[in-house]
C-alpha cells in the first residue's frame, strides 16, 4: 500500500509524467463507466478547467504543491457552487447550490478538484446506501452488496480509485461503516474540527465532515487542509496542525488500547469480524501495546439513543424543505396547509418521512420528557464514561460494524438489523469524539477512537499500525 | 389530520414508525445514569460572530432566484396564504 497515493499522483504531475488534463480525464471516464452507481453528477467541464490551469502552471516551470491538481469526490449532501446539489432526494433533485460549503472551498483552495456529486442515502436517512432517489450504490468488491451509508458512494469511488479521496458526512457511522465495507480509511473528526457550514443538517449535534482515502497520510493530509474555526458554524474548535512528517513507522510501546466487551460479546457480531479483531489485538500485544477490557453500555441502549435524538433533530433540521423557497413544489393546491403537506409527502422518500415523523412524535407533548429528554440524559452518561475510560487508555479499539456488507434490498425489508448495524459506531459519535475507521484485516473494519482533540494520537497509533503489521 | 401529520406536514397514512418506536421502550428502561464528569456540549455564548448584515454576490443571488419553484414575469409565486 502506497503510504499517500497524493503525493504520488502529485509527484507524477510535477514529473510530467502525465497531465493533469489527462488525469482528470482518465478519472472522469472511469467514473462514467462504472457499473456502481456511485455518482449522482460528474463534474467534467468545471474539472477539465481546473485542471488546464495546473498544467500551465507545470509548463511555466512551477510545482504544485498542497492538494494542487488532485481529483476528489463530494457527497451529495454538500453545497458546490452551481452545481446540483440533491442529497439523493426527489424534493432537491434540481436544487442549485447558491454557495459552497467551507470544507469543500477549503479544498478547492488548497488546489483539489471537485470531479463528482456522490450518492448516499437520502439527507443520511440509511446505513446501507439504498434510500436514494437513484438507487442503491453497489459495493466496491461485490455488485450484489450494499455500498454501506450513508456516505456510500464517497466510499466506493476511493476503494475503486476513482478518486484520489472523497468527502463524506458521519452523523452516527456514516464515514466509518462504509469504509469498512469497501475496504478503505475513513475518519470521523473530533465534532467541531471541521466546519459543518454548506453541509445539509442531518443531526446538527453529531454531524462532521470527514474524509476516506486508501492510506493515514491521505486521511491527516485532507483533514489538514479542511480543519479549522469557522465564524459560520458557532461549534467550531481551534485545532493543531497535524505534523504529517513526524510519524513514526513503529508502534509506540507506552500504549494502552482498551476493548468493549459487551461490543465482543455481543450475539449478533458475525464471528469472522470478531476472529479478525481478535487476530489484530494479539498482533497489538505481541509489539507491546497493554490491552485493557473495559464495560460499556449495550448495543440496544447506544442505538435508542443515538436514533432518538437523530430523529428529534432531523425533523426539526427538514422542517424548512417545503417547496416555498426551493424544492419541487406540488402546484394548485387549494390551500397553504395542502401545498405543505403534498409537496413534502411527494418529495421525500418512505424512510425520511419515517424519520420526520417518528421525530416530531419524540419532541411532542407526552414524549419530549419520557423519552427525549431522558436521551438527553443517557448521552450524558455516555459522555461521562468515556471521560472516564479515557484516565485509563489512550485508545479504545472496536470493529466498526458487528456485520458483513448485507445483500442488497435485504435491509429493506428489515430495517431494524439496519438500525442496530449502527451499534458499535453511534456512542462515539453521541461523544464527539474522533474515529478512525481502518482495514488492518479485520471483516468490516476496525475502529480507533481517542478522546477529543486527540486526532493527531489516533492517526499517529494507525499510520504505525499500517506500516508495521 | 391527525396531531403528527400536522406537525410533519406529511401524510401519515401507510407510514410504519412502530420499528422506530420501539427505541422509545428501549429508552425508558435504562437506569442509573451515573452523568457525572460529562463534558459540556453547549456551544458557548461568549464567542458569537458580530451581528452585521453581509450582502451575497449578486451570482449567489441569480442562484437563489433560479431555485425559486414558481415564477410569473419578474414576480415569485408563492401559495395563497389569505383564503
Amino acid at each position: 500500500m502506497s503510504e499517500s497515493t497524493i503525493q504520488t499522483v502529485q509527484d507524477r504531475l510535477n514529473a510530467k509524467e502525465i497531465s493533469c488534463v489527462q488525469l482528470v480525464q482518465e478519472k472522469i471516464d472511469a467514473l462514467n463507466s462504472s457499473t456502481k452507481n456511485a455518482n449522482n453528477a460528474i463534474l467534467t467541464e468545471s474539472a477539465l478547467k481546473q485542471a488546464a490551469k495546473f498544467d500551465e502552471k507545470i509548463a511555466n516551470g512551477e510545482k504544485l504543491s498542497g492538494l494542487e491538481g488532485i481529483p476528489f469526490g463530494v457527497k451529495d449532501v454538500y453545497l458546490l457552487k452551481g452545481t446540483i446539489s440533491t442529497a439523493s432526494s426527489k424534493i432537491l433533485k434540481n436544487y442549485k447550490s447558491p454557495y459552497t460549503a467551507t470544507s469543500i472551498q477549503k479544498l478547492i483552495d488548497a488546489g483539489a478538484i471537485p470531479v463528482a456529486k456522490e450518492n448516499c442515502d437520502q439527507f443520511g436517512h440509511g446505513s446501507t446506501n439504498e434510500n436514494s432517489v437513484f438507487g442503491a450504490t453497489k459495493n466496491a468488491h461485490d455488485n450484489n452488496k450494499v455500498a454501506g451509508g450513508s456516505s456510500g458512494g464517497s466510499a466506493v469511488n476511493v476503494a475503486t480509485k476513482n478518486t484520489i479521496f472523497s468527502i463524506g458526512g458521519d452523523t452516527g457511522g456514516s464515514i466509518r461503516q462504509p469504509a469498512g465495507y469497501n475496504k478503505v480509511f475513513g475518519f470521523k473528526p473530533t465534532y467541531g474540527r471541521v466546519s459543518r457550514f454548506g453541509l445539509m443538517a442531518y443531526t446538527s449535534s453529531s454531524d462532521c465532515v470527514g474524509p476516506f482515502a486508501n492510506s493515514v497520510k491521505d486521511i491527516a493530509t485532507t483533514l489538514n487542509v479542511m480543519s479549522g474555526k469557522d465564524g459560520k458554524d458557532q461549534t467550531t474548535v481551534v485545532s493543531e496542525n497535524i505534523d504529517i512528517n513526524s510519524f513514526s513507522k513503529e508502534i509506540a510501546t507506552d500504549i494502552t488500547v482498551g476493548v468493549y466487551t459487551s461490543f465482543l460479546n455481543n450475539p449478533s457480531l458475525d464471528p469472522s469480524i470478531k476472529e479478525g479483531f481478535n487476530k489484530l489485538i494479539d498482533q497489538l500485544k505481541d509489539k507491546g501495546v497493554k490491552v485493557k477490557e473495559l464495560d460499556f453500555f449495550n448495543g440496544d441502549t447506544l442505538t435508542a439513543t443515538y436514533y432518538i435524538i437523530a430523529l428529534a433533530e432531523t425533523a426539526s433540521n427538514l422542517s424548512r424543505i417545503d417547496g416555498i423557497a426551493y424544492g419541487s413544489r406540488v402546484m394548485d393546491k387549494e390551500t397553504l396547509a395542502n401545498t405543505y403537506l403534498d409537496t413534502r409527502s411527494e418529495g421525500f422518500s418512505e424512510e425520511t418521512k419515517k424519520r420526520i415523523i417518528a421525530g416530531n412524535q419524540v419532541l411532542s407533548v407526552g414524549y419530549s420528557e419520557e423519552i427525549y429528554k431522558k436521551a438527553l440524559i443517557v448521552r450524558k452518561g455516555i459522555e461521562a464514561k468515556f471521560v472516564k475510560d479515557f484516565n485509563e487508555v489512550d485508545f479504545i479499539l472496536s470493529p466498526t460494524s458487528p456485520l458483513l456488507a448485507p445483500t442488497i434490498g435485504d435491509s429493506l425489508k428489515d430495517p431494524l438489523t439496519m438500525y442496530l448495524s449502527d451499534m458499535y459506531t453511534v456512542g462515539f459519535s453521541l461523544g464527539g469524539l474522533p474515529t478512525l475507521s481502518a482495514p488492518f484485516n479485520v471483516p468490516s473494519n476496525v475502529q480507533i477512537t481517542a478522546k477529543k482533540g486527540a486526532d493527531e494520537e489516533i492517526l499517529r497509533f494507525a499510520y504505525a499500525i499500517e506500516q508495521s503489521l | 389530520m391527525d396531531k403528527l401529520e400536522q406537525l410533519s406536514n406529511i401524510k401519515t397514512e401507510e407510514i410504519n414508525i412502530s420499528q422506530i418506536t420501539d427505541f422509545f421502550e428501549t429508552i425508558k428502561n435504562v437506569d442509573n445514569i451515573d452523568t457525572k464528569g460529562s463534558e459540556d456540549h453547549i456551544v458557548k455564548s461568549d464567542n458569537l460572530r458580530e451581528d452585521v448584515v453581509i450582502n451575497c454576490s449578486s451570482e449567489e443571488k441569480a442562484l437563489i432566484m433560479e431555485n425559486f419553484p414558481a415564477k410569473q414575469g419578474t414576480y415569485l409565486v408563492v401559495p395563497k396564504v389569505i383564503q
